[in-house]
């Protein structure tokens, strides 16, 4: 049996992994995805029985369950952030600016106690609950951190406060922590703000997959035409749908002839003429005429529907990369809570009197300090720099961990159509047999052209346009569906369409006079004689080249995986030095070989722009989706190109690896003033003839972090 | 005065013959239609200096896709 959770309190992807790693080997536990990104879990259980356990076992972890899916609000942490800071500088003011020791100290400090109470017990539950976990099971992360270090100081300063006489009977050192907690909190807070804001807009994906769909289908029964409801269409009912309109299910034609825009499935720009017999798919947009049809797959059949499953499941079973501040943190909490112990043991053991009150002071002092207020900030405000910047530059960023996966990228994926090309078809090639005019030619050309709705016939008829040919009215004209189109103007025949038609009229052809570009071939003949070829293109876009040698400058591999032809793949991937290419990809294949690509080792980044597109988006290391594409690639990838402008994933891959960089000197600016006050807190200096740890020290350490790591969080601006 | 054919598919019976005489009526530059059910052949007479393209479009708009267009 299957169950299907939401798992709350999962504040990093190590805690999905370490959901993960409590339940493998579990008995009667086959198989458990756990999304962090999502907030969900998938567990696949042997029987009902089981689910107690792993429940249980979740719970124990400090995360709960909940059947409801409920959105997490970025808005929710703004407004923790927004009171933790005002009670934070409320705070502030208290204990080192002008209101110190007002109105006496213990009053002071008794109304700094209640002002930081909300903070530390109701803003930082989830740290405090990680403490929790960490006692249970040794696991910790950041938020452990965090944890200890805000309750050791709040619980120790608490009770100097309360009980003032008892804590100097005992020897407590006097000193209280409520500003340090409340900034730390605060600082965390403000970088969840961002984080939240950035997992909101990947959970979008799925919603505007289905919203592609048609919600309503017109039903034709028994002669009349009916509005009814998407779910109520059966297998085998006939539906009418307008120019226009979207198909709202699959099936096959059975009268009407229309061009049907299928871009948001198979991304390719030019609609596709399809007459009876031919398929539709939902989501699709129908063209200029009326065009009936039979359902043949409805529901969760559908090709939309397949696509929407796969983005789904690709997206549970997607590793998440563990936080660089995460990591540091794991290794780090062990070692501050073993310094802790051994301070308060050896002040204990060889200390000076009182021993009790300087073992318990120095071993809080060690875990106080050792909670580095900017590391909330280390990774956020690198974010918030880079993102910034990113977006002044037309590049959208989904969040911190995007930056970090954007550093391990070395290989990148292109699907040609709409990234590497225009993606509007124009003539890019004219060419007609000697002793022809070839303006009078054209003319006549377009001039036929333009009683067609095709869109090759389009591109030609734009051509002429611009290259202010002069129209002509045929006299007589013929549609001769899926081939061409025969025409009369004055006293010639035409013939103009592809070479079958031209063939199948017995025009015999000059083989020399073959096309040099790629594209889709128009044959014109004139009184059974061949006269003139175009060639309807796609052209590669102009910036394209460059970037893909920036690219390999950089040391990533360059791969193409196109729908298209051999032909058209393998001029696409000469022309532009492309390393590696796949040709006649199907739109769901596209995964499989993204799949097969990263199962060689490589990290990859994929570029795309249709729906066909989102469950290889979904699948891939990192996703980006050209702006100008549809919403659905939008909401799947990870970085939106607004403009289209290619280039810009190239500037996006230099900024996050500089980013990362000023994440690591962050992270270390913000453990270095801390780390180095440990002895002091420790009570090293003592030994020495030097002071002890003071609230001061902390302050002093606090700023100086804070300061430095934003300090260098703003050189990211000078990167792109 | 210059008459046009267009072939046409999908003209079924008077319904569809008036659908097509009121959706076109109001057209400048048409000075007759007549729809022949059996051929599923528009006839439109048109004034010399109108294209009869944009007649065309008007027609497959209706719902009635042109295979074939002629001068008489």
């Amino acid at each position: 049996m299957e169950i299907n959770k939401k798992i709350i309190g999962m504040s990093c992807a190590g805690c999905a992994a370490n959901i993960e790693k409590a339940l493998v080997g579990m008995d009667g536990v086959e198989k458990t995805a756990i999304n962090f990104a999502t907030e969900s879990g998938q567990f696949v259980l042997r029987d009902e029985n089981v689910w107690a356990n792993v429940s249980s076992k979740i719970e124990d972890l400090g995360f709960s369950l909940s059947d409801e899916r409920k959105e997490k609000d970025e808005s929710d942490d703004l407004r923790k952030f927004f009171i933790s800071i005002s009670l934070s500088l409320i705070i502030f003011l208290l204990a080192m600016g002008p209101l110190k020791n007002l109105p006496n100290q213990k009053i002071n400090w008794l109304i700094q106690m209640v002002l930081a109470l909300p903070i530390w017990i109701w803003i930082g539950l989830s740290f405090q609950k990680s403490v929790i976990s960490f006692i249970k099971t040794g696991q910790s992360n950041m938020n452990t951190l965090i944890g200890i270090g805000t309750s050791a100081a709040y619980i120790y300063s608490a009770f100097v406060s309360i009980f003032s006489q008892t804590s100097i009977s005992l020897g407590l050192t006097q000193r209280v922590y409520f500003e340090a907690i409340g900034f730390i909190i605060s600082f965390v807070f403000l970088g969840h703000f961002f984080e939240t804001k950035a997992k909101k807009k990947a959970k979008e994906a799925l919603n505007s997959l289905l919203e592609i769909g048609a919600k309503t289908a017109w039903i034709i029964k028994d002669g009349v035409v009916e509005e009814i409801q998407i779910q109520d269409v059966q297998v085998g009912d006939v539906l009418r749908v307008r120019p226009g309109e979207k198909i709202p299910v699959d099936g096959k034609i059975v009268k009407g002839r229309s061009s049907i825009d299928e871009s948001m499935i198979s991304g390719e720009p030019l609609p596709v003429v399809k007459e009876v017999g031919g398929s539709v798919f939902a989501g699709t947009i129908n063209g200029e005429s009326v065009l009936e049809f039979k359902a043949q797959k409805v529901g969760k059949d559908t090709f939309l529907s397949q696509i929407v499953t796969f983005v789904e499941n690709a997206q549970n079973n997607k590793p998440q990369i563990q936080r660089l501040a995460d990591q540091i943190s794991g290794y780090f909490v062990p070692v501050v809570v073993a310094i802790a112990i051994a301070t308060f043991v050896l002040w204990f053991l060889v200390g000076p009197d009182p021993r009790w009150g300087n073992a318990i002071s120095n071993m809080i002092a060690v875990l106080v300090i050792a909670c580095p207020c900017a590391l909330g900030l280390a990774t956020p405000t690198a974010v918030v720099v880079a993102t910034g910047r990113a977006s002044m530059k037309g590049l959208l960023i989904g969040g911190g961990e995007v930056i970090e996966k954007g550093t391990k990228i070395n290989s990148i994926i292109f699907d040609k159509t709409g990234t590497l090309t225009e993606g509007k078809p124009k003539v890019v090639e004219f060419k007609v047999i000697e002793g022809v005019d070839k303006k009078k030619l054209l003319s006549d050309i377009a001039s036929i052209e333009s009683y067609s709705e095709h869109p090759i016939a389009r591109a030609v008829v734009k051509y002429a346009e611009d290259e202010e040919a002069d129209f002509d009215d045929p006299d007589m004209f013929e549609n001769i569906s899926g081939k061409g189109l025969e025409a009369e103007i004055g006293e010639s025949t035409y013939l103009v369409g592809n070479r079958k038609l031209l063939e199948e009229k017995g025009v015999s052809f000059k083989d020399e006079f073959s096309p040099s570009k790629v594209g889709s071939y128009v044959y014109v003949s004139k009184d059974g004689k061949f006269v003139s070829l175009l060639v309807v293109g796609d052209e590669i876009k102009p910036e394209a080249k460059k970037m893909i040698q920036d690219f390999h400058n950089i040391g990533i591999e360059t791969w193409l995986i196109t729908g298209d032809n051999e032909v058209v793949a393998k001029e696409v991937v000469d022309e532009l030095g492309i390393h590696n290419f796949v040709a006649n990809a199907l739109p769901l294949d596209k995964a499989k070989y993204v799949d097969q690509i990263k199962s060689e080792g490589k990290k990859v980044v994929m570029i795309g722009d249709g729906v066909n597109d989102a469950p290889a988006l979904a699948k891939a290391d990192l996703s980006m989706a050209m702006g100008t594409g549809t919403d659905v690639a939008i909401n799947a990838s990870d970085v939106t190109i607004v403009h289209g402008d290619i280039h810009k994933a190239y500037e996006f891959l230099v900024l996050s690896r500089e980013t990362l960089k000023i994440i690591k000197q962050n992270l270390f600016l913000s453990f270095i003033y801390n780390t180095l006050l440990i002895p002091v807190a420790a009570g090293v200096l003592y030994v020495f003839d030097g002071p002890l740890m003071s609230p001061v020290f902390a302050s002093i350490a606090m700023g100086m972090s804070s300061i430095s790591v934003v300090a260098n969080s703003l050189r990211i601006r000078n990167v792109i | 005065m210059k008459k046009i054919n267009f072939s046409v598919s999908g003209v079924k019976c008077g319904g569809c013959v008036s659908k097509l005489e009121s959706g076109l009526k109001d057209e400048s530059g048409i000075q007759n239609i007549s729809v022949s059910i059996e051929e599923q052949v528009v006839s439109l007479e048109l004034d010399d200096e109108v294209k009869p393209m944009i007649f065309k479009k008007q027609i497959e708009e209706l719902g009635f896709p042109v295979s074939k267009m002629s001068k008489e």
